[in-house]
């Protein structure tokens, strides 16, 4: 299953930017249409729709929320083992190791593009140490 | 997204030949006896061909290529993002079962499928995609040469893609080619080969379509908890993550296990160059593990050249390194790099390039190849990946060479499948687990060495309690990758217990082999079993699971006799068993494999044909017409007494009798190191003797590989005999003696035991039993 738009979507592209994997076809001011074979179901889309017109998975139509109320990753550099999975999980290259000049030991991911994240939460399905944790960071703004 | 609970057990079963596709369930009670993973491929891949095992090419139309996920995979489970690949091995000719860490695995299940079964043959080169509807097929040709990260590159995959794709070597059928999944290999045995002759280039899974939720989400949550804890501060797979599974190779100079000249020396300082330590310095390494992973073994690194390259493993390291005079792991990387683009097994590659290299030294065969020479090794692994000039003949793999050009002795093989970099003359164990492993050479069969040299929990140089261990982990293994756990991650799992964590080494040391059982009680792997359990819902506790085990590589042993294992194969190389003296400057041994053997042999319960009895596996005996199987009743009284008379026997005829002349002359009559039986057959209690000098020793209680076997052919036909209402005459007479073996010598047996039976028996009973009664000089 994949993500779906309806007939309320006003053609404005804001979802074709905000798809991390390019899946969003569509003419300004046409109907845009969700490629089922590489939508993520990360829910981008539907939180940057101005008109609502996108719907889950399951047929729910996804909120709108602003940017700085998406939870995003946040890694806990303790808890690191730096074993490079968060970063090789995440579809849209927004993590990345914090030095290629620190030992593994040392080293840690860190989100080194918040701008790029989509709030999938791969990287955290994919952390084995308990390291990180999805928050709303509040303090950017 | 769709939540499935437990597990989908559905199938994909594509035939390419006719490139169509149907679903397959496994009946429902297969996954509780199976466990999933190996075990249910193993089990599909015996119901498709029952009863013409025997006849399936390895690398025809008809073999099954079966991809197989197990329960845990996408659980989220430290070390759980592993598959399964099964088929009829090229290489070996039996079963193969060889464990993958890469993205496939986890897109094909959360597609919705437990797996794939890959019939038939694509006339032209095809890639094969599915998703959570099913399968389409795809025109390869324009893939069809490329490497394995190169077809990756061009297949485009997506986050949710992940694929399982070949090298030149799997298209050109090289007896060890790999199958590739990321930056992972299902290296060993030939399974690339299989998708070769299929002209699969690759299957790619889109996931991300389903969610699995486990029946019970807090004992789930419970075990995890446990596991990664344990895993985490385990020592062994903290050495690992520092310094991947290079750790070993110091361990290697210290205790002897390094391959070096094609396993001839077992020692050489140089090799520190390639240990983990100096590697992690060199390259200022960093992870590159299996997804899901906690162990973290897998390491990747800078090169001189400036290029970031995955450290090769261990095992490519000894192979690649020591055992061919090579001590710069520059190349080593290089190599492995290389092999990992051309999809070849970087074990069986090294082996048999190291073969090469010393029948060329002994004048047995011309090669460009020779110890130390490394300028030529790229071009000659390229060569066997494409099958040009000298390459066409190493990718044949080292047994078929060393059977047309002689070198059997030094062809480090066993079953076909190139010994790992271990050399068990330091780990006895390690080297029964390479001779009866249903696989072959693999090291990963019961990985003793770990228990023996690398963790040092049992004295390495005894025969004692081996085969009891063997059993057992091999056992636990199976189990585990069923479920598909990555095997290193279960050390910590076993050994973390406070038990076998604190109790003192040397106590450690008397009881495993000492009380192998009790020592194996001590440890605990009920996280294993309650991994199952929470999962699938289905009731499980440890001892079930390695229950499981025991039926998975039982069946697994079955199938392998039906395609044509022998008891004589499960041997190691000559090397390992007669050449004692090496450079190593510690304890230079060989391996008492024949003993070893024979206690496995009985702890597992085979029988002649090398493998368990078909009711053993569930299977029904297939019989000719006319055939009925007549077996033992299970009348105790007699089989206790028989067993007691069997002991006696067993007692008196090497302690007493064979200081008698008459009965030596009866000895000297047979072949030195001859071996009798008698027994009741099927599996009844019986005595194994076997000529030394001029007497004769009683070699065991139960054993398979005889020369000469006299059975009774039932329990009631032994209570007869042995209570003396029929003498042995008589009892021929009568047909109730069976003999395989050359008559010449039964007859010489016959006339022993009469001797025997005088000598033994007060003259009025022994009367009754023999013929005519003589004094015995």
């Amino acid at each position: 299953m994949s993500f779906s738009i309806t007939e309320l979507c006003i053609g404005c592209g804001a979802c074709k930017k905000a798809c991390p994997v390019a899946a969003i076809k569509g003419e300004i001011k046409s109907v845009h249409e969700i490629s089922r074979g590489l939508c993520l179901e990360c829910g981008a889309c539907g939180r940057v729709c101005p008109s609502g017109a996108v719907l889950d998975s399951d047929g729910v139509p996804v909120e709108k929320k602003k940017k700085s109320e998406w939870p995003r990753p946040v890694v806990d550099a303790d808890r690191c083992f730096a074993c490079e999975n968060c970063v090789g999980a995440c579809p849209a290259g927004a993590l990345s190791m914090k030095s290629e000049d620190f030992p593994f030991t040392e080293n840690y991911a860190v989100l080194s593009s918040p701008e790029k994240c989509v709030s999938c939460a791969w990287c955290v399905e994919n952390c084995q140490f308990d390291a990180i944790s999805m928050e709303i960071s509040y303090a950017r703004n | 997204m769709r939540v499935i609970k437990g597990t989908s057990n559905r199938y994909l079963d594509i035939d390419l030949s006719r490139q169509s596709w149907t679903v397959f369930s496994p009946e429902a009670g297969d996954l509780s006896v199976y466990l999933g993973g190996k075990g249910l491929g193993l089990k599909i891949f015996n119901d498709r061909f029952a009863g013409r095992l025997g006849g399936v090419d390895p690398l025809g139309e008809e073999n099954l290529l079966i991809f197989s996920m197990g329960v845990m995979l996408t659980s989220g489970a430290p070390c759980t993002g592993r598959f399964e690949v099964l088929t009829r091995s090229p290489l070996t000719n039996l079963m193969l079962a060889s464990s993958c860490g890469g993205y496939f695995g986890e897109a094909c299940k959360t597609a919705g499928w437990d797996g794939l079964i890959i019939s038939g043959r694509s006339e032209q080169p095809v890639t094969i995609r599915i998703d959570e509807d099913g399968v389409s097929f795809h025109d390869a040709r324009e893939l069809w040469g490329q490497g394995t990260h190169e077809v990756q590159q061009s297949l485009a995959l997506s986050p949710r893609e992940g694929a399982a794709v070949i090298g030149p070597a799997g298209e050109n059928l090289v007896r060890y080619a790999s199958i590739c999944s990321g930056h992972r290999f299902a290296g060993r045995g030939g399974a690339g080969a299989v998708m070769g002759a299929k002209n699969l280039k690759a299957v790619v899974a889109r996931g991300k379509s389903v969610r699995y939720e486990p029946m019970l989400p807090e004992k789930f949550e419970r075990t995890n908890k446990k596991a990664r804890k344990y895993i985490v501060r385990n020592s062994m797979t903290k050495g690992y993550r520092a310094f991947g599974t290079n750790v070993n190779v110091r361990l290697g100079i210290k205790a002897g296990f390094s391959p070096v000249r094609n396993f001839r020396d077992r020692y050489n300082p140089e090799t520190e160059k390639t240990s983990g330590e100096a590697m992690a310095e060199r390259y200022s390494t960093r992870h590159s593990a299996c997804r899901h992973c906690s162990v973290l073994c897998g390491h990747k690194g800078h090169y001189p050249d400036g290029k970031i390259r995955q450290i090769p493993e261990y095992e490519t390291t000894g192979m690649f390194g020591s055992n061919i005079e090579n001590y710069n792991p520059d190349l080593i990387g290089e190599w492995n790099e290389l092999m990992n683009e051309l999809g070849l097994d970087t074990i069986s590659a090294g082996g048999t390039i190291a073969w090469a290299m010393e029948a060329a030294e002994k004048g047995l065969r011309k090669s460009e190849l020779s110890f130390g020479r490394t300028q030529n090794i790229a071009g000659i692994l390229e060569d066997i990946a494409l099958r040009a000039g000298e390459g066409d003949e190493l990718a044949e793999g080292s047994m078929r060479l060393s059977r047309k050009y002689g070198g059997t002795d030094f062809a480090m093989h066993v079953k076909g499948l190139e010994c790992a970099a271990y050399d068990p003359r330091a780990s006895w164990g390690h080297g029964l687990g390479y001779a009866v492993y249903n696989k072959g050479g693999c090291h990963l069969g019961s990985y003793m060495i770990s228990l023996e040299q690398l963790m040092g929990y049992m004295p390495p140089h005894t025969t004692l309690g081996k085969a009891d261990w063997v059993v057992f982990m091999e056992d636990l293994f199976s189990s585990v990758n069923s479920l598909q756990v990555c095997l290193f991650s279960v050390f910590g799992i076993l050994t973390e217990p406070p038990i076998p964590k604190y109790l003192p080494r040397p106590v450690l040391k008397v009881a495993t082999i000492s009380m192998p059982k009790v020592a194996m009680a001590l440890m605990d792997w009920s996280i294993l079993s309650n991994y199952f359990w929470s999962v699938t819902g289905i009731k499980m506790n440890k001892w079930d699971f390695l229950k499981a085990g025991e039926r998975i590589n039982k069946l697994e042993r079955w199938m392998n006799v039906q395609m044509g294992l022998k008891p004589s194969d499960d041997t190691l190389p000559g090397r390992f068993t007669k050449e004692k003296d090496t450079a190593y400057k510690g304890k230079n041994t060989v391996v008492p494999i024949e003993k070893m053997v024979r206690q496995y042999y009985r702890k597992r319960g085979y029988n002649s044909s090398g493998g368990p009895s078909a009711s053993d596996v569930g299977m029904t005996e297939k019989l000719g017409p006319g055939e009925v199987i007549v077996k033992p009743s299970a009348k105790i009284i007699k089989k206790i007494y028989c067993s007691v008379i069997m002991a006696v026997l067993g007692w008196f005829i090497p302690k007493i009798a064979c200081r008698k002349e008459s009965v030596r002359d009866e000895v000297r009559l047979f072949p030195e190191n001859y071996t009798c039986t008698l027994g009741v057959w099927p599996s009844g209690p019986s005595v194994v003797f076997r000529r030394e000098g001029d007497r004769l020793k009683k070699i065991g209680g139960r054993t398979t590989r005889v020369d000469l076997g006299i059975y009774l052919k039932s329990i009631d036909a032994a209570w007869l005999m042995f209570t003396f209402q029929e003498s042995t005459c008589q009892a021929e007479a009568n047909n109730r003696l069976l003999v395989r073996g050359e008559l010449q010598h039964s007859c010489t047996f016959i006339r022993l035991m009469d001797k025997v039976e005088i000598l033994l028996l007060p003259k009025f009973i022994a009367k009754k039993a023999v013929k005519k009664w003589e004094k015995v000089k």
